[in-house]
């Protein structure tokens, strides 16, 4: 997808709030989504894109142009859906929920974040069980993962989002991937759903 | 190629070259537990890749710009305040400082006509009434040193003040050197005022500030009185250049008073009992100075609205707008001028004043739910 233009962000810079709705409609999919593959819930993804979208409208005279927009923007949904996680850790832990994982690779929350039937009925197993591997690796992990295999954004991309550096993201993308592997192998889907 | 190295390059599988992808192809066909990763790998890329989009709402962006003018109207009614401060401080410090000038002026006037002329007895008449709380005794005896400078013959405040004998010599040493040459009561002035500043410990400006200050402090002294006084005030004024924070800000009840032998001493207030909040000086020495040094932010103390502070925040002009902002966000009213936060709310609002690289200086004592201050910007 092409970068939105100068102009229109010079005209947000001014305040047009013409020019934010430009931005919002051309990538408010993408936001969405990609706060969906982080948060494995379509309400918190909603409400996740709506505070992305809320704080590039507060922050746009920050932004520097040093970077594209859409760098600037995951970067901010990544942060954004970070924070999401935290608290629903935070709410999790304050619920005192015991969970037997292994905490290297994955995340420690339960319960299942993953779509529900209802949001999913279309999905195929291969799909639902990788949105559930999805929604149990470590925060970091998911980030890659998304950023990388589902987005589709370069390595120098992903390390300007992250603030990583290049070699990191993709020792991390290796260790996540290892992880997902796990998830899957132990959930039973290795072979029966993700043969070629 | 070993399954080792097979591994290896499976991490790596986006960097590979199209002949090191046949490579590991060729040999995954030697090797079921190689194929069987390969084909897990690309089989989870490919459905991360094609995973379905979710439909964004068609009320999404409706709903964004709701919100969004929600949070820009509780943001007007912080950033308006905010924006009135930075717009007006400047005509409030000017307000302010000439105010403390005629202040000084006529709390010093008629002390340093007597010095000059070597006729004072140390003891100056004042009409305030305000006491020292016990625990301030030690700011009470080094500001009477100040107060005792701070006399003047015509103010809507002139404190009653007894000098400590330490400073009956000193300044019958001052009155002893001066046998009628105005340059020369004048330095002695200067030498008086200075000691008993120093003694003080009044947080005070720099040097630029004071040059500045001085220069306006002479303008204005021609307008209000035209007497010496007003230039040697002026003169003493602006040298000083202390630096050490000020004093615990000493708050004085009417029904207090200081023991009779301890040094302190006595201001009564014709306007009745009040609290009056300091800087570690008497409100006439600190007015004094502030003609000098800085410049006050809002209006003087109205007598009509008594506003009990708590104490004052000095803020140092190259950061008054980061300031206004943060405190913008803790005030809950302003009253004449007087801000009024949530007590415990007062350190979090200098914790993040400090956080934003704000110099400040705080003498504000927070004793009850709410804190009241009032704001000095120094230049």
């Amino acid at each position: 997808m092409p970068d939105i233009g100068i102009d229109v962000i010079k005209r947000c810079k001014n305040g047009d709030r013409q020019a934010f709705n430009e931005i919002f409609t051309q990538y408010q999919t993408q936001v969405v989504n990609m706060s969906y593959s982080l948060l494995s819930n379509r309400e918190d993804a909603l409400d996740a894109a709506q505070e992305v979208f809320v704080r590039v409208y507060r922050g746009i005279g920050g932004f520097k142009e040093k970077s594209s927009f859409s760098t600037w923007l995951y970067r901010i949904t990544t942060n954004v859906c970070s924070d999401f996680l935290r608290k629903r850790q935070r709410s999790i832990n304050a619920l005192s929920i015991s969970v037997n994982a292994d905490e290297d690779d994955r995340d420690t929350d339960i319960p299942d974040n993953s779509p529900t039937p209802e949001e999913h009925a279309e999905l195929n197993e291969r799909q639902k069980a990788l949105y559930a591997a999805l929604g149990e690796l470590k925060e970091e992990y998911r980030i890659v993962i998304t950023l990388f295999d589902i987005e589709g954004l370069s390595y120098e991309e992903i390390s300007q989002i992250t603030k990583a550096p290049i070699g990191t993201i993709k020792s991390r993308l290796n260790r996540a991937r290892s992880a997902l592997k796990k998830i899957l192998t132990e959930n039973g889907n290795f072979l029966d759903n993700f043969s070629v | 190629m070993n399954c080792d190295k097979f591994s290896k390059m499976l991490d790596n599988y986006e960097n590979l070259t199209e002949d090191e992808k046949s490579a590991m192809l060729a040999h995954s066909r030697e090797c079921e537990k190689c194929e069987q990763e390969l084909n897990f790998m690309l089989s989870v890329k490919n459905t991360l890749r094609t995973l379905p989009k979710i439909e964004v709402p068609a009320d999404f962006i409706d709903k964004l710009n709701e919100r969004i003018d929600r949070e820009e109207a509780v943001m007007t009614r912080r950033e308006s305040f905010s924006r009135h401060m930075k717009n007006n401080w400047q005509r409030y410090s000017a307000f302010a400082a000439s105010l403390a000038l005629a202040a000084v002026i006529g709390v010093n006037g008629k002390s340093m006509i007597d010095i000059i002329n070597g006729s004072d007895d140390g003891v100056i008449s004042q009409t305030a009434s305000v006491s020292a709380s016990p625990e301030d005794e030690t700011a009470v005896q080094s500001e009477n040193a100040v107060v005792s400078e701070s006399d003047g013959a015509s103010s809507a405040y002139s404190p009653n003040v007894v000098l400590p004998p330490a400073l009956q010599n000193h300044r019958a040493r001052a009155a002893a050197s001066e046998s009628g040459a105005s340059s020369d009561a004048a330095s002695a002035a200067t030498d008086t005022i200075n000691s008993v500043e120093e003694s003080a410990e009044i947080s005070v400006q720099t040097q630029t500030a004071a040059d500045t200050a001085a220069a306006e402090t002479e303008t204005r002294a021609a307008e209000v009185e035209s007497t010496a006084a007003p230039q040697a005030a002026s003169q003493t004024a602006a040298p000083q250049a202390a630096t050490s924070a000020p004093d615990t800000a000493a708050v004085y009840t009417a029904e207090e008073t200081p023991a009779a032998n301890d040094g302190g001493y006595v201001i009564s207030d014709d306007a009745g009992t009040e609290t009056y909040a300091y800087v570690g000086d008497s409100e006439a020495s600190t007015k004094a100075r502030s003609s000098s040094s800085y410049s006050v932010s809002g209006e003087a103390y109205s007598e009509d609205v008594h506003i009990p502070i708590d104490g004052i925040l000095t803020i140092n002009s190259s950061n008054y707008e980061t300031a206004i902002t943060v405190i913008a966000k803790y005030v809950l009213r302003v009253y004449n001028e007087c801000y009024v936060i949530n007590g415990t709310q007062f350190n979090s609002m200098l914790d993040e004043l400090r956080g934003k690289d704000v110099s400040f200086d705080s003498s504000v004592i927070q004793n009850s739910d709410t804190v009241s201050f009032k704001i000095i910007v120094v230049k």
